[in-house]
């Protein structure tokens, strides 16, 4: 598939300063801006500088050169400097969300052998607590200590602080790995999909074709590092191009985040529909008493655009939305709106220029116009995943007649605009978090009053998605509210917050085949109150 | 805070720390997992806990362990 390999960038140098390159070492590369709203400035010198340092404290003890270190906290300084240090020294980087459970947690530090783990006090006893279950972690590099707080918890302040700002990255090809991020399916543990180094042309010609950026641009992107938006265009894509990127620390809050869009005077913002939905439903808001010329272009990724948030925008904000189209496989944007090309309000746009798309039946022939088909992508591109971590079969199986095959469904319309029709898979798209029902039925069966489990998802004005989990109880426990409270918590503490069921629905018996699957389609329709189709198949009706 | 305690609880079980001990001058960045998200998954859990609703009004003055639990005491009998 990739036949050849060459020597290419190190993408952990973005932000160094070369002849007739992008940067310039006394630009500013990055504006954080706390949750107070109050903001500091890093030029791309010192972004460099902290990466280097970074780079030299994994030399020192032991974790350059395919290690895989785990970031595992809030976004701040430190991702950065973790994130870029990490790929300088050769290791590569698994972007976790910060509010990731144990039992998330074990899943992906486990498959992917992480030996070495960035991040914070507060998260050590949750760390400590699944220790024995991951055999290959060597060090804990803390990012708020300034003293070593055991033998293998090592204070990363003390490091840095006498670590060189210069460091010789390692010599990389296109297909040495760089990132891993681990993505969800209907069944089974997540799976960690495998970045290279090679992924630069592909993420800054999207950027550039999609966003048209320009070299005075302040552009924010306002997804997490545990997500592939959050390092493909919130780290890598903006610093390819040089452009100067403002990063919020703290959480959504429509007033807070609309201060830091005005007060920042953000030109280019990539944000989520589920933020945009929440940002109309802050009526409290008056987003018409803003100044917010400087505003250029508002992209949404994540789960598809409503037409009622596109109007809210042209409304609100006097702006259009533009949704953008790819997943953590894809790597880069593949299919989008964007300026210049007329927006069809719930269309995902048309495909980048480099990238061939199609809509394909189950023998793998075109559809034609109209047609709901498998949603496939003619490879190879740049920066598509190179495997599933350990599972290597799953990743061929999603490949064939020179095509990658989304998993979602689609149609393409007389004009060559696609149209979002539905996941292929039970897979639940919450507020652009993909969550396996697997996954939530497992860690509710954990609890001891909880004999069977069943999770979906459905329609939500405000999370596109909402997770919903019928439960059959144990004999001798009751249904109360206060035991629904439990497995909400359970769910969103062994999984993440993200995870957290919004319904719990206990039951007599949850629907299954006579082999024992789950029919969440029966679930589904018995929520929405519509016809569960063809019953033959179940084991006992309910 | 009159509620210190059995805040302490449900900040204790919202998180799933048995250790946590709680501090009025507390905040998202001191508490593993308080983020946005879980923010949700505490209010509705203090509002199950203590029987007490929040507006949204209220909900939006709420920055540290502090804030919430003077809420709490105001609503309580």
């Amino acid at each position: 598939m990739f036949p050849s390999s060459h020597v290419t960038m190190n993408l952990g140098d973005i932000c160094q300063a070369r002849v007739g390159g992008a940067i310039r070492a006394d630009a500013v590369g990055l504006r954080l801006v706390t949750a107070d709203l109050s903001a500091r400035d890093y030029t791309f010198d010192q972004i460099d500088g902290m990466a280097c340092q970074f780079a030299n404290v994994l030399r020192d003890i032991g974790q350059d050169r395919g290690k895989v270190v785990a970031i595992f906290m809030p976004k701040g300084i430190e991702v950065f400097a973790s994130f870029l240090g990490t790929l300088k020294a050769k290791s590569t980087v698994l972007s976790l969300f910060a509010n990731f459970g144990d039992l998330a947690l074990i899943d992906r530090l486990a498959d992917c052998g992480a030996s070495c783990v960035v991040t914070r006090r507060a998260s050590l006893a949750r760390l400590e607590r699944i220790r024995t279950s991951l055999p290959a972690l060597r060090v804990i590099l803390v990012i708020d200590s300034d003293a070593d707080l055991g033998q293998d918890v090592l204070s990363l302040p003390l490091r840095m602080g006498r670590a060189s700002t210069t460091f010789q990255s390692a010599r990389v090809d296109e297909e040495t790995p760089s990132l891993i991020h681990y993505t969800s399916g209907s069944t089974g543990k997540p799976k960690g999909v495998q970045h290279v180094h090679g992924a630069a042309p592909h993420i800054a010609h999207s950027m550039a074709e999609v966003m048209q950026l320009k070299g005075d641009d302040l552009y924010w992107c306002t997804a997490d590092h545990g997500w592939i938006t959050g390092t493909s265009y919130g780290i890598i894509g903006p610093w390819l191009h040089g452009i100067t990127q403002v990063q919020f620390t703290g959480g959504f809050d429509a007033d807070s985040w609309f201060r830091v869009l005005v007060e920042q005077k953000v030109s280019v913002w990539y944000t989520a529909p589920t933020a945009l939905r929440m940002l109309a439903r802050a009526d409290e808001v008056d987003y018409r008493s803003y100044d917010i010329s400087h505003l250029r272009s508002i992209f949404s990724v994540g789960e598809p655009l409503n037409p009622e948030i596109s109007r809210w925008g042209r409304e609100a904000l006097g702006r259009d939305i533009f949704d953008t189209w790819f997943q953590t496989e894809t790597g880069g944007i593949m299919i989008a709106n964007r300026p210049g090309l007329a927006i069809r309000p719930g269309s995902m746009g048309k495909p980048v220029s480099s990238i061939r798309a199609a809509i394909l039946d189950d023998q793998g022939t075109p559809c034609s116009t109209r047609t709901t088909g498998h949603l496939c992508l003619g490879y190879p591109w740049s920066s598509m995943f190179r495997d599933y971590l350990n599972r290597t079969d799953t990743y061929r199986a999603r490949f064939s007649q020179g095509f990658y095959d989304s998993g979602d469904l689609a149609y393409q319309d007389e004009d060559g605009y696609y149209w979002f029709a539905a996941r292929n898979d039970d897979v639940i798209n919450t507020s652009g978090h993909l969550v396996s029902p697997f996954e939530v039925e497992s860690a509710v069966l954990e609890l001891p009053e909880v004999a069977e489990s069943g999770a979906v998802g459905a329609p939500d004005p405000v999370l596109f998605e909402k997770i919903v989990v019928f439960v059959a109880l144990r004999r001798g426990f009751e249904a109360s509210d206060e035991l629904r409270m439990k497995i909400r918590l359970h769910v969103a503490n062994r999984l993440s917050a993200a995870a957290t069921p919004q319904e719990v629905i206990i039951v007599d018996r949850i629907p299954k085949n006579k082999s024992g699957k789950i029919l969440r389609r029966v679930l589904r329709a018995r929520y929405l109150g519509q016809d569960p189709g063809d019953l033959s198949t179940i084991e006992d009706q309910v | 805070m009159k509620c210190q305690r059995a805040l302490n609880e449900v900040f204790q079980q919202v998180f799933a720390n048995p250790k946590l001990d709680i501090a009025p001058d507390m905040g998202p960045n001191d508490i593993d997992g308080w983020d946005s998200m879980a923010h949700v998954n505490l209010i509705a859990a203090v509002e199950l806990h203590f029987k007490v609703k929040f507006d949204k009004k209220e909900l939006r003055k709420i920055r540290t362990v502090g804030d919430l639990g003077q809420l709490v005491d105001s609503k309580l009998p």
